[in-house]
């Protein structure tokens, strides 16, 4: 069982995925301007919010992040898809691979006035000696079976997919083989997508969906965000803490959010500090 | 300025900063392991789980799928931290290394982080353990195969290895970081480090492939190196007993060689060993290209066209047997180019490069699809009473092209639809525009061959208003030619300025 998270504020941003939190399909795009918006805390709390429900449905979601290997390229998104929804996908075919042993293969010439440019995503097949045509079978007919399987799951249970920042080239596989034509047409889906608007190398993938609506993530606490802060921790010692008292925690919770209001990832940190520091103290 | 890590060890209970040290020695970890470290070296008083429950409130943890990170930042300010002691960490590394051996590989992902099953995992620990000779094994292990999240981790991981100097720059772990910048197209980054382990000149099969991918590389700015490494590339495996690479790149060598017309016989030779070679590994994948490439250079000359015909059915033939349409979608495209030299053949043409289009799209192969509705639109536009026919498909390849930010294609295709729209002088300021617009990109690709051969189809159109800017058009395409070293180009251009300047007494 993962562990429980509980936001400390973004309740604007939570009030505008509460539908979706709730069970409805769409688009979401996330910006948030580099570090100082705790992207990390958020997505932490988000799947946390999402995956702990108390009904009778399966709540599941999968994160794409082209920094995380096993879920980098479409083979390793595959076996995540197996492993956290239990989906049965048939097995490759047995392909000629060229060779056991470490290989490459060369460009061939197909056209007559030219030599082809066997590159970007065909070269991968090519480089490895891999048989290119068994493997372009083979991931049409998974990601085929893997959505008919979401969509009956998609019937009575919810998923969330969430895909982290990074460079449109580097989530190039999940676009293009897994989203296009695929993933895009089950529209009880939830995407989120998270956008650095501060990375220089960063940008939208040309075959990422147009948003059903977009979030900005804050990067300071105004007046109303401190007071909702305070409340959000002070609730989160009670809960950790239960020989916490509501005045003690309301007092803790109120120097740490005035001390941080301008540096959002410095009270997630200390929120963290102070938790083990009364945990010691309180048993 | 105090980092958010930093303070955090500030304001959190003494001894902090131990544990995180001693997590932060797994690249991954999930809550259950992550409390079996954290009771390596306990803060007194904090049980496992409040620890761990605590820390995911911090913005340095960043969540995956079931399992958890430091965000790369982080992880690097905590591992220059020296508050856990060495034992410490080798305990940390020994559980880790012992779970990747011994854990029940059913939990991967879930209760135990699932990189520590790949050899990358396996490397990581155990180079960080003293056993160097064992990390480097994995590593090189790692390498073999098609491109996989396990290998990009091993290559990372191997890199953080070296930079903190755990592991001194070897051949396999420059390899292992080599090919997968290669495997993901960032060839200028795989370059330099290719080249370090081709100077090492080792009867290695790291080395000759190194070599080999380089030549290829290489090979159209610089032929005679290309040559001089694919044949270093040939003697290694020789040498080491590796058929399959030699076959391989006696492909690559011949692919080479048969730029050049006068070699065209060694070039030929070449093939043909590579396919004995392949014929004695049974490998009729290989054998179905090196046939396709054979024909391609047999169908340069005009008298040995029903030879090379015949050895692309053979290519298809065998590609059918595997059920390799992509294959059999590529020479279906080659095959139409040698039967649409021959008008009286162009029906058949036109049919295998239907077909070819047919099956591409099945296969959802879009480069392939556009490629080849560029050939069926260039036969097509041939015959005058289909012009319409060629410019649909010449727009409809463009547009596929676009869609996949193939530049180079768009620049070429726009180029034949230029050349076919200028044939109608009512169209020719369309042509023109879209002329122009495809040595924009040849230049933003710096393309000079293309360049010179928009510039000569523009002056075609130029010259009707501005006879002087045709010529001036010309002469810079000759210029380019001349820097590309295109002597056919070079010959063809002289031959439309001598015209040029006859036509109109210049």
């Amino acid at each position: 069982m993962a562990t429980r998270l509980y936001p400390i504020d973004w309740r604007e941003e939570f009030a505008k995925l509460r539908p979706y939190l709730e069970g409805r399909g769409g688009r979401i795009r996330v910006r948030y301007a580099g570090k100082p918006c705790a992207s990390s805390a958020f997505l932490g709390t988000l799947k946390s919010e999402y995956e702990s429900k108390d009904d009778n449905c399966r709540w599941v979601s999968i994160r794409i992040d082209s920094e995380i290997y096993s879920v980098r390229y479409a083979s390793g998104i595959r076996h995540e898809f197996e492993r956290k929804m239990e989906v049965r996908l048939s097995a490759p075919d047995q392909m000629e691979t060229s060779s056991p042993t470490l290989t490459v293969f060369s460009d061939v010439n197909a056209k007559r006035d030219m030599t082809a440019n066997i590159s970007g995503v065909i070269l991968h097949n090519y480089v490895g000696g891999e048989n290119a045509a068994a493997m372009l079978r083979n991931r049409a007919r998974w990601v085929q079976e893997l959505c008919a399987q979401l969509k009956q799951f998609l019937a009575m249970n919810h998923l969330m997919v969430v895909v982290n920042h990074g460079a449109p080239k580097d989530q190039d596989e999940f676009w293009r083989f897994l989203w296009q034509d695929a993933l895009e047409n089950l529209p009880d889906l939830f995407l989120v997508h998270m956008l650095d608007t501060t990375d220089a190398d960063g940008g939208i993938h040309e075959l990422a969906p147009a948003p059903d609506e977009e979030l900005v993530l804050p990067i300071a606490f105004g007046l109303n965000a401190q007071q909702n802060a305070i409340d959000d921790i002070a609730g989160i010692m009670m809960r950790e803490l239960p020989r916490m008292s509501a005045e003690g925690a309301r007092t803790r919770a109120d120097t740490l959010v005035r001390t941080h209001t301008s540096d959002i990832p410095r009270l997630h940190a200390q929120c963290a500090a102070l938790l083990m520091q009364l945990s010691r103290q309180l048993g | 300025m105090v980092t958010v890590v930093q303070d955090f060890i500030r304001s959190a209970p003494e001894g902090v900063a131990r544990v995180l040290q001693t997590l932060a020695v797994a690249e991954s970890l999930t809550d259950q392991i992550a409390e079996h470290l954290y009771s390596l070296a306990p803060i007194k008083g904090l049980s496992p789980e409040a620890f761990v429950k605590a820390l995911h409130y911090a913005d340095f943890i960043a969540p995956r799928n079931s399992e958890w990170h430091f965000t790369r930042e982080a992880r690097h300010q905590i591992q220059i931290l020296s508050e856990a002691t060495g034992e410490n960490l080798n305990a940390a590394h020994k559980t880790l290394l012992l779970l990747a051996s011994e854990g029940d590989e059913g939990l991967a992902g879930s209760a135990i982080p699932s990189y520590l099953f790949t050899d990358a995992g396996k490397a990581y620990h155990s180079a960080a353990l003293g056993e160097q000779e064992t990390a480097l094994t994995f590593y090189r292990k790692a390498a073999v195969g098609p491109l996989s999240g396990a290998q990009w981790l091993a290559s990372k991981l191997a890199g953080e290895q070296e930079q903190t100097g755990v592991l001194p720059a070897s051949i396999e772990t420059l390899f292992l970081r080599a090919i997968v910048l290669f495997r993901e197209g960032k060839r200028d980054q795989a370059e330099p480090l290719f080249r370090r382990i081709a100077r090492t000149d080792s009867p290695r099969s790291e080395v000759a492939i190194a070599m080999h991918v380089l030549g290829n590389h290489v090979a159209r700015r610089s032929p005679k190196e290309a040559e001089r490494l694919f044949r270093r590339s040939i003697e290694i495996a020789a040498q080491i007993g590796d058929q399959r690479g030699l076959a391989m790149t006696l492909h690559s060598l011949a692919n080479l060689l048969s730029r050049d017309r006068s070699r065209a016989a060694e070039a030929e030779e070449d093939y043909r060993r590579s396919i004995e070679i392949l014929e004695s590994l049974d490998d009729h994948h290989g054998i179905a290209q090196t046939l396709h490439s054979l024909a391609n250079l047999l169908s340069r000359d005009r008298s040995r066209a029903a030879e090379a015909e015949k050895v692309y059915r053979r290519s298809i033939e065998i590609r059918e047997r595997l059920d390799d349409r992509y294959g059999i979608a590529q020479t279906l495209h080659s095959l139409a180019n040698l039967l649409a030299r021959d008008r009286n053949r162009a029906d058949e043409a036109e049919e295998h490069y239907r077909r070819s289009i047919e099956i591409d799209e099945s296969l959802s192969n879009l480069y392939g699809v556009a490629q080849t509705l560029h050939s069926l639109a260039n036969l097509l536009a041939r015959d005058r009473n289909r012009a319409d026919e060629a410019e649909e498909r010449y727009r409809r390849s463009i547009e596929i092209d676009e869609s996949l930010s193939n530049l180079y294609g768009v620049a070429q295709t726009l180029h034949s639809l230029g050349n076919l729209l200028r044939r109608d002088p009512k169209r020719r300021s369309e042509a023109e525009g879209l002329l122009r617009e495809s040595n924009r990109i040849g230049e933003e690709l710096r393309n000079l061959r293309h360049q010179a051969q928009v510039l000569r189809s523009l002056s075609f159109i130029v010259e009707t208003r501005s006879p002087k800017e045709a010529e001036e058009l010309l002469k810079l395409s000759l210029d380019l030619n001349r820097r590309a070293r295109d002597r056919r180009g070079q010959n063809l251009v002289q031959e439309s300025l001598r015209e040029l300047r006859k036509r109109y007494g210049l």
